[in-house]
């Protein structure tokens, strides 16, 4: 059978399963089937000890004989340094373990399609920055170009509305003129709790407008956690019998988990299972109820209800305003998933059609209209420069040696007054990154009449803002900029005083986190305004202007207003490492011979 | 030479730090946990309380200690359990017996000495504001109500405007009394008061929020006959306090540069009582309060105006983005 020609990927890098899909020459969305004739692989990386990796079903068999070998759930870990544990006798991080999962999907995606022009990999909507630049980074690792990264709920909304649309007879010829959403303007919320995260999203579907409202959720809430619950149940149950503890080594726990697995997976179609392991010659079977397992696992599921309706609190929406909800990822197959989300709304729940893969269409049809863009885009000016200032960079290490700052505050930092006064300003247009030269020629003519025809807007999950001195409040809290769930591209400006007269320096702390107390967030950048004029008063205005654009990127620019002085720095939020660290890891997996 | 372990700090106690309980046994029992009273058996009660709690603590979860983000993940889940456990008739009725068997005091004396107290007749809703817009918090008979920006307020709403503790509500001769802090600008029904006897369906503003004083088991309005939420955005113009304004029904807002307005955009040419935004019918109007220079809607002057969702209303140098959500 030929090969279709080269064209952009999607990729549901998932904390259990991943899945990659492209879109056909008829614009329809395609899994790409992996060698054991699965269109999900396990995200499970066997390392052996001549440095061969194993991705996939293998390494999860693998897992049960040498879990010190074989490395899973590295999704929880995005954002980490390192991979919780050594692999192999040897520290990996989580990007290089998802690179190689990527490396593998690229592979069996290159036996169907002549070449991956590039690739939109899918994170969940509530993942911060650390582990948004993570993920790119992992892409990269594993020789992708990465086109853009999209959230979850969002690539499902795209793919649940494409479906519908062709089910309808939908012409993917005539988009251009025709409506892709088949009825009246809805708002769906979208409740996906797959392997390890958990997230909320609402969106609204107006004719070819896709506008995310509001999103919410957990990174650290998933499958894994129902298995581990029920592995604990299991083994305090071994213990009491047999007086000997089966989690004390790794082989036994994995083994165990799987069986505890199997056993949740069985309780979504029947209503009674039997868990059954072995432990040093001992064996033990205990029945299990869906109501036990219901009621074992009841706080977890009590989490997303409670994130479920924050979030419908934070939009401002009633049940009475959600027309649909849709189920997402492989942990909705629950039925108490439905069952509670019915109980709360009195509305009915729609497990979306085959759950595991619909996230990967999504990002395959994204991956097409951000290719179609950035082809179209050729004539569009490069990137505009950065105005930073001569030599103040981000994270200058000189900077923290800096002694001339005559700072009141005992944190040795500079502060401001927190008199927040805020003004948004129409968002610039977006820049374009410099185009990719990749041939999107060959794309089928419906695919660019897709590409043409969808709006998406998302928003960010997570505020970016400041840390201040407020007076009133009498200590440093962190002033948010741009709030969670504003739409994106947007441009944010608030005004803060000086702490002190006379005060020559400023420096910026910019955090990542809603909450007021700065411990509640993450520092993501700084930039510091030196050489300010002497002789300035208490409370001269200083504006600092936060720019998030539609690539991912957000510019911070501080003036002081009086004398002009400024600095600038721009978060690149689509890469934590260093090019050339990203370079050297890429070049190490390329040669990692994986299967 | 002194030991170093000897010197390392407490652990911290995200109990008193992330949810400011008061010190005590940690964990808390359920209901200190979600900061109701002792064997507290309103359902709807408990729910808003376990919502509040989640919604405090959840801001730690990003903590960047991996020790402190996995105590905050625990008390989620104690949260998580309180919520499923005292709203199960059946657990909680088990939970009680076994925590006052813990406490050794008699459930059915506590029990009956508040039923002798009283049951939350009225609620505050905040109806608009630039943020936790759609809150309800239950007022009780036993318990005075700060609301401020101070952390720990029972109702804590954060501005420019808003004074550490700006007012407070107290049950006194059965009724609801309004007591307003040393110049905290605080109105009801329009008026500016230093306090105030509060009836049902008064309308407090203070701090650029307006809350709504009712009962308690005051039927929600049916959603077609009152106007979908509301959000004011400012896209361009002069620096605001909130470039954001969110607002639910029965809320009215006058918008202009002086201190009672309860959007103020400050800076000529804004009038001091510029224009006022208020329901009409399953609708919101915006009417112009005679102002020298107008209110625009679409580019229009008009005296008064239907919004419609993604409008454009121009008030000074200000341009405002009209948001609905039908």
């Amino acid at each position: 059978m030929g090969k279709l020609t080269a064209r952009p990927v999607g990729i549901d890098l998932g904390t259990t399963f991943s899945a990659i899909a492209y879109l056909d020459e008829r614009g329809r969305p395609r899994s790409v089937v992996n060698s054991r004739g699965h269109d999900v692989t396990p995200s499970a990386v066997w390392v052996k000890p001549d440095r061969s990796v194993i991705v996939g079903e293998a390494a999860l068999n693998a897992r049960r004989k040498r879990p010190d070998h074989v490395a899973v759930n590295f999704k929880r870990d995005m954002g980490e340094k390192l991979y919780h544990e050594p692999v192999c006798g040897k520290q990996f991080s989580p990007q290089a373990l998802s690179g190689l999962v990527l490396k593998k999907l690229g592979m069996d995606a290159r036996k169907v399609l002549d070449n991956v022009t590039g690739a939109v990999i899918t994170v969940p909507a509530y993942f911060g920055d650390a582990r948004r630049k993570a993920t790119q980074d992992a892409g990269r690792i594993a020789g992708l170009n990465v086109l853009d990264i999209i959230n979850e709920p969002t690539a499902a909304a795209l793919a649940k509305a494409f479906r519908e649309y062709v089910q309808h007879g939908g012409d993917m010829t005539r988009l251009d003129v025709a409506r892709i959403a088949t009825r009246a303007p809805s708002t769906t919320l979208i409740y996906d709790l797959g392997g390890g995260t958990f997230d909320v999203t609402i969106i609204r579907i107006d004719n070819n407008d896709f506008e995310v409202l509001a999103t919410g959720g957990e990174v650290r809430l998933g499958g894994v956690d129902f298995d581990r619950r029920l592995m604990n149940y299991f083994c305090d149950e071994f213990q009491r019998r047999y007086g000997i503890d089966p989690r004390s080594t790794a082989e036994s726990t994995v083994g165990i988990l799987g069986a505890c697995e199997q056993a949740k997976i069985q309780l979504s179609g029947a209503d009674q299972t039997v868990i059954a392991a072995e432990y040093l010659g001992k064996q033990l079977k205990i029945p299990l109820s869906r109501p036990r397992f219901e009621q074992l696992t009841a706080d977890l599921m009590a989490r997303t209800q409670l994130c479920v309706e924050m979030l419908l609190e934070d939009a401002l929406l009633g049940w009475d305003k959600i027309d649909d909800i849709l189920l997402v990822g492989g942990s909705s197959r629950m039925p108490r998933v439905a069952a509670m989300l019915a109980e709360i709304s009195g509305k009915q729940a729609d497990m979306a059609e085959a759950p595991d893969q619909i996230v990967a269409h999504g990002a395959a049809i994204h991956a097409a209209i951000v290719a179609f863009d950035r082809a179209a885009g050729t004539a569009a000016a490069p990137a505009k420069p950065v105005t930073t200032d001569s030599h103040l960079s981000f994270l200058d290490p000189e900077l923290e040696d800096d002694d001339d700052e005559p700072s009141p505050s005992a944190s040795g930092s500079t502060a401001f007054d927190d008199i927040p006064i805020s003004l948004p300003i129409e968002e610039e247009e977006d820049e374009r990154e410099v185009p990719i030269s990749e041939p999107i020629a060959a794309m089928a003519p419906q695919v660019a009449t897709i590409a043409k025809s969808v709006r998406l807007t998302d928003v960010n999950s997570h505020g970016l803002g400041v840390i201040v001195r407020s007076s009133r409040e009498s200590r440093t809290v962190n002033s948010v900029i741009v709030p969670k769930n504003t739409p994106l591209p947007t441009t944010r400006v608030k005004v803060f005083g000086t702490e002190a007269a006379n005060q020559r320096q400023v420096r910026l702390r910019i955090t990542e986190g809603d909450a007021r107390d700065p411990r509640g967030c993450t520092q993501i950048g700084e930039c510091v305004i030196k050489l300010l004029p002497k002789g300035l008063p208490k409370g001269a205005p200083v504006e600092v202007s936060f720019n998030y654009d539609r690539s991912g990127r957000v510019h911070v620019r501080a003036v002081e207003m009086t004398s002009g002085a400024s600095a600038a720095v721009e978060i690149r939020r689509d890469s934590g490492f260093s090019a050339d660290v990203v370079e050297k890891m890429a070049d190490i997996v390329a040669e990692i011979d994986v299967q | 030479m002194s030991s170093k372990t000897s010197d390392k700090p407490a652990p911290l106690d995200p109990y008193s730090e992330f949810l400011q309980l008061p010190p005590g046994p940690r964990p808390p029992h359920l209901y200190d946990l979600l900061g109701v009273e002792l064997f507290c058996a309103q359902r709807e009660r408990l729910e808003h309380a376990a919502r509040e709690q989640y919604r405090r603590i959840k801001q730690y979860q990003e903590h960047p200690q991996r020790d402190i983000r996995e105590a905050v993940q625990d008390v989620i889940t104690r949260i998580a359990n309180a919520r499923i456990m005292l709203t199960n008739p059946a657990q909680k009725e088990e939970y009680d017996k076994r925590l006052a068997e813990r406490l050794d005091i008699d459930r059915d004396a506590v029990v009956g000495a508040r039923t002798a107290a009283r049951l939350p007749e009225y609620a505050l809703r905040v109806v608009a504001g630039p943020e936790r817009v759609g809150t309800m918090l239950p007022l009780l008979p036993d318990q005075a109500l700060t609301i401020g920006s101070a952390v720990g307020s029972g109702l804590q709403l954060t501005g420019l405007r808003m004074a550490p503790r700006h007012v407070e509500l107290k049950f006194a001769n059965e009724a609801w009394m309004l007591h307003v802090a040393d110049r905290a600008i605080t109105l009801v029904n329009d008026q500016r008061v230093d306090g105030a006897t509060l009836n049902e369906r008064d309308a407090i503003d203070l701090g650029g929020y307006r809350l709504q004083f009712d009962r308690i088991d005051a039927r929600p309005p049916n959603p077609g006959t009152v106007p979908p939420p509301l959000s004011l955005v400012i896209r361009e113009g002069p620096s605001v306090i909130h470039p954001t304004l969110y607002a639910i029904a029965p809320a009215a807002i006058l918008i202009g540069t002086c201190d009672t307005a309860l959007w103020q955009l400050v800076g000529r040419p804004v009038a001091v009582h510029h224009a006022r935004v208020e329901p009409s019918g399953a609708l919101w109007e915006i009417t112009d309060l005679h102002s020298d220079t107008g209110t625009f809607h679409n580019g229009e002057k008009v005296r008064s105006a239907i919004l419609s969702h993604r409008d454009r209303l121009t008030i000074g140098r200000f341009d405002i983005q009209v948001t609905l959500r039908r």
